[in-house]
């Protein structure tokens, strides 16, 4: 029996090696294709990708909080598999000029988004007027709105009166009624341990406060409390001296703020600038920021304002969003974030739970669900889709600004941190 | 109460009488309608902004350069594209608007690569009690450069050969020429000095609140409004319109019905003193009419 040469031999190794090269390759070739080059490529092109379009003042903190809120729902969501196997996109309009939204950018956006790029959903707008503004065009174009803004009471009202011509919009946060409970209901507390009585009302002059205002008139009177001064102020207006000394003047002990757009690092700082005696607190967009403390050089001390999201157990899911959005973005989620990423996240359910994309089936099922979501858990009106308030679904949580820019949650009572308590500005102590 | 209102429209006066002095000496005096003013005051906070948060040098530094660069760009505005169409108005409107609306889209681009929702420039916070009122350091500040400027403008237009050599290029160009002034050297002078006004207005507000892109052209029609209502041309009018302003502002700022405020229509002010003044006395209130400004012969 001939005996295979050494060459023959190393021929024969090379060829099973070669061999098994061809298959590891194939195997890993085929895994590859299985968990990472068809969900990348051939799903999305046999599954379009679903749009979900973001509509707001996107170069604004709101409009920041917004799209990053949805595009870390939409990552999350991507990650499980998208929704009924398709991924979801997200398409960005933004509708301001100069900080501000305005409603024929909003007008067209809503357009846009629903002809061209044929979004499902639309998270957005921000801004009471522009919604209102485009109410009428939802039962022509179709498309499911769910926004994280937008509370003017009107919106609520025009629903109620006609349910099958704005069924198509939702909202992920309390309407201005919501608010104002959830804010008599502090005042309340916070008033009875200051001692206070005369409260003023510091509110940007627009739709989504006329509510709160007329609320508070009612409330104030109903509580014992006297209402000494109402400013509305423009979102643009540059210097807040003159209000701040009528409230002195009219003897405010409390100035509540009611602002979505405007800049209060002026607010604030004038307000420590003429030593108010006013314990100063409220609903303050710009404030929330953890910027806000070097923005006011630390004069935002002892200034409390709500948030409608805050790193607490609120929900189960409200710590690790926090977490979560802090390593994505590295900055913290504003009260937008959580809204805004509810909004995909319940939209996202409905569509799951109906097994459709169209707007009549989701906008059907949204009024049947219970969502827990990172800033509440949620359930929609039938009647004015507007979100059920209190302990066990939405409320807020009022934030104090303390020493060194921590922001300590003072109310409810069950968030304050053991060994804090509410502080004064240095003048009023 | 009135020695608050006191206070504090004193101070927006000087404010308002910094940024409309500057225009006053291009638009009063000189006699160029440029309407990219407001864009000076706003590249210039927008300079020291930059110079500070991207290249992180001392706050005086960046005002310095800021100004530096401000009149800079405002005397190569004057050289490349103002003294080519002085002779017609008109075009110097649309031409400085257009200037304007150039600068603000570059500011506009910088502020949403960059990130920025807001930019503030440094500001002194601390207060002072004046007569048991608080006042911040910064508005102090603001007074004080006020007084210097206007003592150092009136200084500079009485007094110096520069400013009667301004003051004579506004008022008969070609007597001007004719006694060996130099119009073209002039023009520069009193542009990069307007310059620099609007940039030390845009640098002392812009510590006090939000900077925007757009926050040039508010303080044009203001600057606008005071220098009418002033007279074009006169310092001290421009002065006396500026607290005429301010005290009005303030006033109308501090009415309100029942519990309701009226600040919101103080910004209104401007506009109405500005319909009177063109209706009644369209030369304003230290103004001269032509035949008055002629330089005997």
């Amino acid at each position: 029996m001939p005996v295979p040469s050494k060459i023959e031999s190393n021929k024969e190794a090379l060829t099973k090696l070669c061999v098994l090269i061809i298959i590891t390759t194939m195997i890993t070739a085929a895994i590859l294709a299985h968990y990472i080059i068809y969900p990348m490529f051939f799903l999305n092109q046999v599954n379009p990708s679903i749009k979900i379009g973001v509509l707001g003042p996107l170069l604004t903190p709101a409009g920041r909080g917004m799209l990053e809120g949805v595009t870390l729902a939409i990552e999350t969501i991507n990650k499980r598999g998208g929704v009924l196997g398709r991924y979801l996109e997200v398409v960005p309009y933004d509708d301001a000029e100069a900080g501000i939204s305005k409603s024929e950018k909003g007008l067209a956006g809503y357009i846009k988004l629903s002809t061209e790029d044929k979004v499902s959903v639309i998270i957005g707008p921000y801004s009471s007027h522009v919604a209102l503004a485009l109410l009428d065009l939802l039962p022509k174009y179709k498309t499911l709105i769910v926004t994280s803004g937008a509370i003017a009471d009107e919106i609520d009202k025009k629903i109620a009166e006609n349910p099958t011509k704005y069924k198509y919009f939702f909202r992920t946060h309390m309407n201005a009624t919501g608010e104002a409970i959830i804010l008599w209901d502090y005042l309340t507390d916070i008033c009875k341990s200051l001692n206070i009585t005369k409260i003023a009302i510091f509110y940007e002059n627009l739709a989504w406060t006329q509510g709160i205002i007329e609320y508070s008139k009612s409330k104030a009177q109903e509580l014992g409390f006297n209402l000494v001064f109402l400013a509305p102020i423009d979102p643009t207006t540059k210097s807040y001296i003159s209000e701040l000394r009528t409230a002195k003047d009219k003897g405010a002990q409390l100035i509540y703020t009611l602002f979505s757009l405007a800049d209060t690092t002026v607010l604030i700082k004038e307000w420590y600038e003429q030593k108010i005696p006013a314990f100063i607190t409220g609903g303050d967009m710009m404030a929330e920021d953890p910027t806000f403390w070097n923005t006011t050089a630390g004069k935002a001390y002892s200034y409390t304002i709500v948030h409608w999201g805050f790193r607490a157990p609120i929900t189960n899911k409200t710590e690790e969003f926090y977490d979560d959005y802090l390593e994505r973005f590295g900055h913290t989620p504003n009260f937008q974030s959580y809204l805004a990423y509810d909004a995909v996240m319940i939209w996202a359910q409905a569509a799951e739970t109906t097994g459709k994309l169209d707007s009549d089936n989701v906008a059907d099922t949204l009024l049947e669900n219970i969502y827990e979501g990172v800033a509440g858990r949620y359930k929609f009106s039938t009647t004015s889709h507007s979100v059920y308030v209190g302990k066990n679904w939405k409320t807020g949580i009022y934030v104090q600004w303390q020493d060194n820019g921590e922001q300590v949650p003072i109310w409810p009572s069950e968030f304050l941190p053991p060994g804090k308590s509410i502080v004064l500005p240095p003048w009023m102590r | 109460m009135i020695l608050e209102l006191l206070i504090y429209g004193f101070t927006m006066g000087s404010v308002y009488a910094i940024s409309a002095l500057g225009l006053s000496l291009i638009y009063g005096v000189a006699r160029v309608p440029n309407m990219a003013y407001g864009a000076f005051y706003t590249l210039s906070a927008y300079i020291a902004f930059i110079l500070l948060n991207e290249f992180s040098l001392d706050f005086s530094l960046c005002i310095l350069l800021s100004l530096f660069v401000t009149v800079a760009i405002a005397i190569a505005s004057e050289k490349l594209l103002i003294k080519h169409i002085l002779a017609n108005p008109n075009s110097v409107i649309i031409a400085t608007i257009s200037l304007a609306l150039f600068f603000e889209g570059f500011i506009q681009k910088y502020q949403k690569d960059s990130g920025y929702s807001y930019a503030y420039l440094p500001s002194i916070t601390e207060s002072v009690d004046i007569l048991g009122i608080y006042i911040s350091i910064q508005r102090v500040l603001i007074i004080v450069v006020f007084l210097v400027l206007a003592v150092g403008l009136h200084f500079l237009m009485a007094k110096t050969k520069v400013g009667m050599a301004i003051r004579a290029v506004a008022q008969n160009p070609e007597e001007a020429v004719a006694v060996g002034i130099s119009k073209e050297k002039i023009l520069t002078i009193a542009m990069g000095l307007s310059a620099a006004m609007a940039g030390i207005t845009g640098i002392l507000f812009g510590g006090m609140q939000a900077m925007s892109p757009y926050m040039g052209w508010p303080l044009l029609i203001k600057s606008l409004t005071i220098v009418t209502l002033g007279g074009l041309g006169s310092i001290s009018g421009t002065i006396m319109a500026s607290l005429i302003l301010a005290y009005t502002e303030q006033v109308v700022a501090s009415l309100s019905i029942g519990l309701i405020s009226l600040s919101q229509f103080s910004e209104l002010v401007s506009l109405i003193l500005l319909i009177v003044i063109l209706l009644f006395k369209p030369t304003g209130l230290l103004g001269k009419t032509a035949k008055e400004e002629e330089i005997p012969h």
